[in-house]
């Protein structure tokens, strides 16, 4: 049962793969379907999960090795994500990709990307982490190069580059921990006790991991493939930026500083606030750079890599209110960053608008899907009652009980920074321009809806983060192990 | 007397059978007598297997005579598992031989030559991975090296023929230089056999010589950098199923029997300083083979660097097998997982490389953009084989690299992981490089996806294997323990 | 910290009835104005933002946890660029931006120290926030709350915002500005801020900013071209008065009450009065040359309020003000006390600067139904801090009538009076700066623009590298290396170097 979020999408991709080209409507089917299970089938854990039992499961992968996973909060707060919003991104990318000629391979890969990241979220130890995050790097690169231009193989070049280096950061920082611990486990609050007198070898293996996540997590100076990988197409682009790839390095260094090496060993080795540090540089300097890019991706690229330094920052506080912020923004960012990738496709593929010059007139060509973006807008700038703001005050609340006052600082003014990269957008869309109102759908519906229906996402989120079941109180359930029973 | 009493003896004498009775049956009964061979074998080889791992090792003495005098076969976990390797990749390779060589009657191919030569490799390889003793090995080995020329030389063409040519002087100075190493063993120690050889130390320096010679001339066979000089034109000139069967397996006979000196024969510390050369000269093949594959400009070039560069791997290896003095198992297991799962990848890419050059006409790697839309089979085929290459999970590779990677740290020589993490890298390099081409859009519409030919599935199939067999890594482990001396202490001089 | 618990707590106590009820007057008068004086063509696009702004600006008083304040916080102000930008004009576009990044900059500070009080009181409530105990978290909270204050209301060196956005947005919506927005910065200071529990240093030093502000906002307006500039820079000088009011309060907890009243009164009296200004400014001009006599007389009112004119509610306010100096002691109080006058003097000579500046500014007629909004809000100006409970209205009713207190507050609008009429019998001009409103902040664009520039130096353009050299090198050296005679060669070294390397 543990294993469905992992095979229902390996199997939807690989049918999708047999059925070739031509049986469009066979294979979306297929997907759909697969999708919904995959999503009844996470629910399900996660109410398993809430109730306190987690399951396990693993397969041998040879002498001492194995593959196992586990459906704890913190990992099916991620494979939730992940397969929820896989549904909607099928519906928008089936009416986004309608016009395409590879479009059975964009679904396969597709699929199996999903399958890889809800692997990375319900891995149970570092070593099956790893496989399932080498096979989501594998799985990305033909998203990354679909449209087959020069540009589209020169910026698979450099994922790539970035992915596999990486990859092998990440291999080489496994390896040792393995070879100087034990195969450990992902346990709430740390494992590596046996180990702690090796505090040489503990520096450099986080140092080598947290290298390896922060590739996908586009920590700075480790964030260059993200900018140039938005000439994939925009279901592919939502993907990368909001769902599995960079999602799964945050939670890379979620579970690094939590559940590997613990809050109180992170700290006290003193690896924990040279990330702090360099997750507040990113989110200064991406929000700048933001504020300069005229193409609208890039612009929500630079955003997306101030937005995940949020998380970055958050965990590496060690504090439980900010680990639980950092937990609840990864899924708040997740659904406000969708919303906003899907209607620059949905702009660039019904008006074939791209650039922060030529969007006059958008607003009253397209209302609603100007509406649902700035409502994600809004959200992202942390303003209530938005699911942005519910992430921020965890995550500001946590950075002041840390004591790192200049946390606070940051976060708060990475808000107005955002405000500032955002509201130009929502202006350029109201001036006048030269688009007439629609006459019926202002686009094609398989993408309107799903925008609305993120942007719904974010607004309901943030109201109801009181709610026992919001992202938010989630994440306060799930780091509360993490820091011995923790409660608010 | 049943036939698993028999199945080594039963192993040999069924290729042979076939290969003699391809020369008095019809030319258009050859191929289906073949893959009924092939079927027959991999029957034989499966059964091996259950009965090693039911009832372990054995050894199976020829015409009843014992050695010294006699021959004697030796069934155990390591020759099954390259029996079974064997059989698997010479079944599908055979199935994708049957409908690329054809039957038409003028080409040599027609002249059933073909089939006879393949069976005659094949047996070769079977009696490699069963021989029990050297001089043995020295017989095998010259019958797998005249057989592979042969196949080799067999499409014509001057690049066949050079290559050919090339390789034939590989052989046979490797042959005559195995030769010669026996001899002086045989004349210090009195002994043929490989479990006397290795129940007994054996000192001195005619003998110490003698191995020498015979590791030089196993390394220049597995084509080892620096000595690597015949294997790429070999195997690029050679028709596609031919350089599968040549990559996956002919190189790993002579591979294998540098496992059975290492494991069985000699002695930890008895040749100072052997192992820490091989494995350096694996760490240089493993750099020089991916720098080079990246530079090719034809396919079937680019994949035999690669496997210049995968064998590097299984020599890395053995350092690690006999680090801390005894042999360690995980090491093992890890060069014989890698042998398998490369065996089997590199099966599948050169079958998919035949396939796309017969498809385009030629095999120049920057004219075929739109592959990927085109024969969408054949570029995943190539795809999923380059995984197990670069060492990703969940191929056979990756958990080979783990492996080693992680008694390279144990045992404190952590080099050897920092040149398998690169190496995977450079892997990555090479293989992307075609991939990219392959996804490009080039200038002209390379129109819609052609029909798949049913072989074109072959290579898929092997490549898919060799990328999930890390799932069935715990029965090969099971399998290579059986027999492996695990105790062998350290020899003081 | 409930973080997320308790959220959206509404409270209506002596505080909210207060700020409510002036929010909604000012809200509702300017609403109304807006209404009778727009041209119907972007009326909608006005009251789009108008309503929310107004919405959240009178939900703030009601405000009881640290969220709904916020969030009313941040609808009125964001809502409020709508107002600022509504004309369309490059100038107000201009305005607006710099309304925004500063709007940004404020909320984040408040989003902060909101955060940071909370955290230190462990709760969310507002309740909890005033009976702070001092600790440095309640510092560090209590001064990025002020910090979001200044900027709001203009302190140094930002005392541009105000006038700015006056001058761009439409009368309606300058005088709910004016009246009603700014004054939320005093409910701030009022709610959230731990009175008494602060050190001295931060009491001081707000005092100091507040007084120099005062000063210094009076000086630039002096020479300002737009009546609504000049009254613009007016606000400014007296949200430095109620900074004074706040710092005096912060450190001793004997003056809190006091401090609390002076601020509460200060607010009351400057919203109504300097609403009632804005409205009439945008009448008065447009009428006939004997209803101005009567207009111009009419907005004597607020303005002789200002000044602190016995008998006006300002007069109330700065009574207030002057109890909670004499209720401090020490050198910086005590300065203080001495030069609170001097701003009676400057806040004259500005108004005095007003009527001359409205006097040349024509504009169209109002309909006569523009008369009632200002009216209300000249009676509101009248009697608020009279009628309002609470207020220090009392105090000042009974001190009032002493001679001495007369004195005090009658002086300075007479030596004011006086030296603009000696200046110009002395027929010494005065030097013609005309200052735009905005004054340093306009140079923000300015900066900006060449941050920007210097920041996308294009790239040297490295000339290409000859990238195949390498590559070459390698396939020359494998086909040398795969040659015959090289092969053979090294399989002999090779054996020969193994049996050495080998030999032990």
């Amino acid at each position: 049962m543990l294993w469905l979020p992992i095979l229902i999408p390996a199997l939807a991709g690989a049918l999708t793969f047999l059925l070739g080209e031509r049986r469009t409507r066979r294979r979306n089917t297929v997907n759909l379907i697969a999708a919904t299970a995959a999503a009844a089938a996470t629910l399900s854990l996660a109410g398993a999960a809430f109730q306190g039992t987690a399951a396990q499961a693993s397969l041998p992968l040879g002498p001492g090795l194995q593959l196992a996973v586990r459906g704890d909060l913190t990992g099916l707060l991620f494979a939730c994500v992940v397969t929820l919003l896989w549904g909607v991104t099928l519906v928008y990318a089936i009416g986004y990709m309608s016009h395409d000629r590879n479009r059975a391979r964009f679904f396969g890969f597709f699929a199996w990307c999903i399958a890889a990241a809800n692997g990375v979220a319900l891995a149970r130890d570092p070593l099956s982490l790893f496989v399932f995050y080498e096979i989501l790097s594998l799985c990305t690169y033909p998203l990354v190069v679909h449209s087959g231009t020069p540009e589209a193989i020169a910026a698979g070049r450099k994922y790539l580059l970035y992915a596999f280096g990486g990859g092998a950061a990440l291999l080489a920082g496994t390896a040792w921990l393995v070879a100087i611990a034990g195969p450990v486990q992902f346990t709430p609050g740390g494992a590596l006790l046996a180990a702690e007198s090796h505090t040489f070898a503990l520096r450099w293996v986080f140092a080598l991991m947290a290298a390896g996540f922060c590739v996908k997590a586009a920590l700075m100076p480790l964030h260059g493939w993200l900018p140039s990988a938005m000439v994939a197409p925009a279901p592919v682009s939502s993907l990368l930026h909001a769902v599995a790839v960079v999602k799964a390095g945050v939670f890379g260094i979620v579970r690094l500083v939590n559940d590997l090496f613990g809050p109180e060993l992170a700290t006290s080795l003193g690896v924990a606030q040279p990330l702090a540090l360099a997750a507040a540089v990113t989110i200064g300097v991406a929000s700048v750079i933001a504020l300069r890019q005229d193409d609208l991706k890039r612009r929500l690229a630079y955003s997306t890599v101030a937005q995940l330094a949020y998380i970055t920052l958050g965990t590496a506080l060690c504090t439980p209110l900010a680990a639980a912020g950092a937990l609840a923004h990864l899924a708040h960012h997740a659904v406000m960053k969708i919303t906003m990738f899907f209607t620059v496709g949905s702009l660039g593929q019904t008006l074939h608008v791209k650039v922060l010059g030529t969007m006059g007139g958008v607003a009253r060509r397209m209302p609603l899907t100007m509406a649902s973006f700035s409502v994600a807008a809004l959200a992202l700038a942390g303003v209530p009652p938005l699911a942005g703001f519910a992430s921020k005050w965890l995550l500001a609340g946590g950075a002041f009980e840390s004591g790192d006052w200049w946390a606070l600082l940051v976060y708060v003014s990475g808000g107005a920074l955002t405000l500032g990269y955002m509201v130009p957008i929502l202006l350029a869309s109201v001036r006048p321009g030269a688009h007439e109102p629609a006459e019926r759908w202002e686009s094609d519906p398989r993408m309107l809806w799903p925008i609305i229906a993120v942007a719904l996402a974010s607004v309901v989120f943030g109201v109801s983060a009181s709610a026992p079941w919001s992202p938010a109180r989630w994440a306060l359930a799930a780091v509360s192990p993490v820091f011995g029973g923790w409660t608010p | 007397m049943t036939l698993v009493d028999h199945l080594p003896a039963a192993l040999i004498m069924t290729p042979l059978a076939g290969a003699a009775l391809t020369f008095v049956t019809r030319r258009r009964w050859d191929p289906a007598l073949v893959m009924v061979t092939a079927v027959v074998i991999t029957g034989l080889a499966l059964a091996l297997s259950v009965r090693v791992l039911a009832e372990g090792a054995f050894r199976y003495r020829l015409g009843g005579w014992g050695a010294p005098l006699g021959i004697d076969l030796v069934a155990d976990g390591i020759s099954a598992l390259f029996v079974l390797l064997a059989a698997v990749v010479g079944l599908a390779a055979t199935a994708y031989a049957t409908s690329y060589f054809g039957t038409g009657d003028e080409d040599a191919y027609g002249r059933g030559l073909v089939w006879a030569l393949w069976l005659f490799l094949w047996t070769a390889l079977n009696a490699l991975f069963l021989t029990g003793d050297v001089f043995n090995v020295y017989v095998c080995l010259e019958l797998v090296g005249i057989s592979a020329v042969a196949l080799v030389t067999l499409g014509g063409g001057a690049d066949a023929l050079r290559a050919g040519a090339r390789y034939l002087f590989a052989s046979m100075l490797g042959a005559m230089t195995y030769l010669l190493g026996v001899a002086l063993l045989y004349s210090a120690t009195g002994h043929l056999d490989m479990a006397t050889l290795g129940s007994a130390p054996t000192q001195g320096i005619a003998a110490s010589t003698g191995l020498v010679l015979m590791v030089s001339a196993l390394v220049l066979k597995t084509a080892l950098v620096p000595v690597h000089f015949w294997l790429p034109t070999a195997h690029a000139a050679a028709p596609s199923p031919v350089s599968a069967v040549l990559s996956a397996l002919v190189v790993k006979g002579s591979y294998y029997v540098i496992l059975r000196l290492v494991l069985d024969v000699t002695y930890p510390g008895q040749l100072p300083g052997l192992d820490v050369t091989l494995g350096a000269l694996g760490a240089a093949s493993i750099v020089w083979g991916s720098v080079q594959a990246l530079l090719q400009t034809r396919v079937k070039l680019l994949v035999a660097y690669s496997t210049v560069a995968q064998i590097g791997y299984l020599f890395v290896a053995i350092p690690l097998m006999r680090a801390d003095g005894g042999i360690v198992g995980v090491a093992v297991t890890a060069a014989a997982a890698h042998a398998v799962s490369h065996g089997l990848a590199k099966a599948g890419f050169f079958l998919s490389a035949g396939s796309l050059q017969h498809r385009f006409g030629h095999d120049r790697i920057s004219e075929m953009a739109g592959a990927a839309r085109t024969t969408p089979v054949l570029a995943m085929a190539c795809a999923v084989a380059g995984v197990t290459m670069m060492g990703l999970p969940p191929s056979g590779g990756f958990v080979a690299k783990w492996l080693l990677i992680l008694t390279s740290i144990n045992v404190g020589q952590w080099w050897w992981a920092a040149v398998m993490i690169a190496g995977g890298l450079l892997s990555a390099a090479y293989t992307f490089r075609l991939v990219a081409v392959f996804v490009a859009e080039g200038a002209g519409d390379p129109g819609d996806a052609h029909h798949p030919a049913r072989t074109e599935w072959l290579p898929l199939l092997l490549a898919s294997a060799a990328a999930l067999l890390a799932f069935a890594i715990p029965q090969i482990d099971t399998l290579v323990r059986i027999g492996m001396n695990l105790g062998r202490a350290e020899v003081l001089p | 910290m409930t973080a997320l618990g308790s959220a959206w707590l509404w409270v209506a106590d002596s505080t909210s009835v207060l700020f409510g009820s002036l929010f909604a007057l000012v809200w509702l008068a300017g609403g109304v104005h807006s209404y009778v004086t727009l041209p119907s063509a972007g009326k909608h696009r006005f009251f789009a933002y108008y309503l929310p702004a107004s919405l959240g600006g009178t939900a703030t008083a009601f405000a009881g946890d640290a969220i709904s304040f916020y969030a009313c916080f941040s609808l009125m102000s964001l809502a409020s660029w709508g107002l600022v930008t509504h004309s369309g004009t490059n100038a107000s576009r201009q305005a607006g931006a710099i309304y925004l990044a500063l709007t940004a900059l404020g909320e984040a500070l408040l989003l902060a120290g909101l955060v940071a009080l909370s955290s230190a009181a462990g709760s969310t409530e507002l309740s909890a926030f005033v009976n702070l105990a001092p600790s440095p978290g309640a510092t560090f909270g209590a001064a990025l709350v002020l910090g979001a204050v200044g900027v709001k209301i203009g302190a140094l060196p930002l005392i541009g915002i105000l006038p700015l956005t006056y001058a761009t947005a439409p009368a309606g919506a300058a005088a709910a500005l004016a009246g009603a927005s700014t004054k939320v910065a005093a409910l701030t200071l009022v709610r959230l801020l731990p009175f008494g529990a602060l050190p001295v240093a931060v009491s001081e030093a707000v005092m100091v900013a507040g007084l120099a502000t005062t000063f210094v906002a009076v000086a630039v307006g002096l020479f300002a071209v737009s009546a609504r500039g000049v009254l613009g820079y007016s606000s400014a000088s007296q949200m430095g008065l109620v900074m004074l009011a706040a710092g005096s309060g912060l450190a001793d907890s004997a003056a809190t009450e006091l401090a609390r009243g002076a601020i509460l009164t200060l607010a009351l009296h400057h919203g109504f009065a300097k609403a009632a200004l804005m409205l009439g400014s945008d009448v008065v001009p447009g009428l006939s040359p004997g209803m101005r006599r009567l207009g111009t007389a009419l907005l004597a009112l607020p303005a002789l309020a200002l000044v602190g004119v016995p008998l006006t509610t300002g007069f109330a306010a700065k009574y207030a003000l002057k109890d909670v100096l004499l209720a401090l002691s020490g050198v910086l109080p005590e300065t203080v006390y001495a030069l609170l006058p001097w701003t009676g003097v400057g806040t004259a000579l500005l108004m005095l600067r007003f009527f001359r500046v409205l006097a040349n500014e024509r504009t169209a007629a109002r309909s006569a139904a523009a008369w009632p909004g200002w009216v209300v809000l000249l009676l509101a100006t009248a009697s608020a801090a009279w009628l309002w409970p609470g207020a220090a209205g009392q105090a000042a009713e009974r001190g009032m009538l002493a001679v001495p207190a007369l004195v005090t507050a009658l002086w300075p609008g007479l030596l004011a009076v006086m030296l603009v009429v000696a200046l110009r019998l002395a027929r010494v001009r005065p030097p013609r700066w005309n200052v735009k409103p905005g004054d340093l902040l306009l140079l923000a664009p300015l900066a900006v623009g060449a941050a920007d520039a210097a920041l996308a130096l294009p790239r040297s353009r490295r000339p290409m590298r000859d990238r195949s050299a390498l590559p070459a090198l390698l396939l020359r050296a494998e086909r040398v290396w795969v040659s015959w005679p090289v092969a053979a060669t090294a399989f002999v070294v090779f054996v020969l170097a193994l049996s050495a390397l080998t030999a032990g």
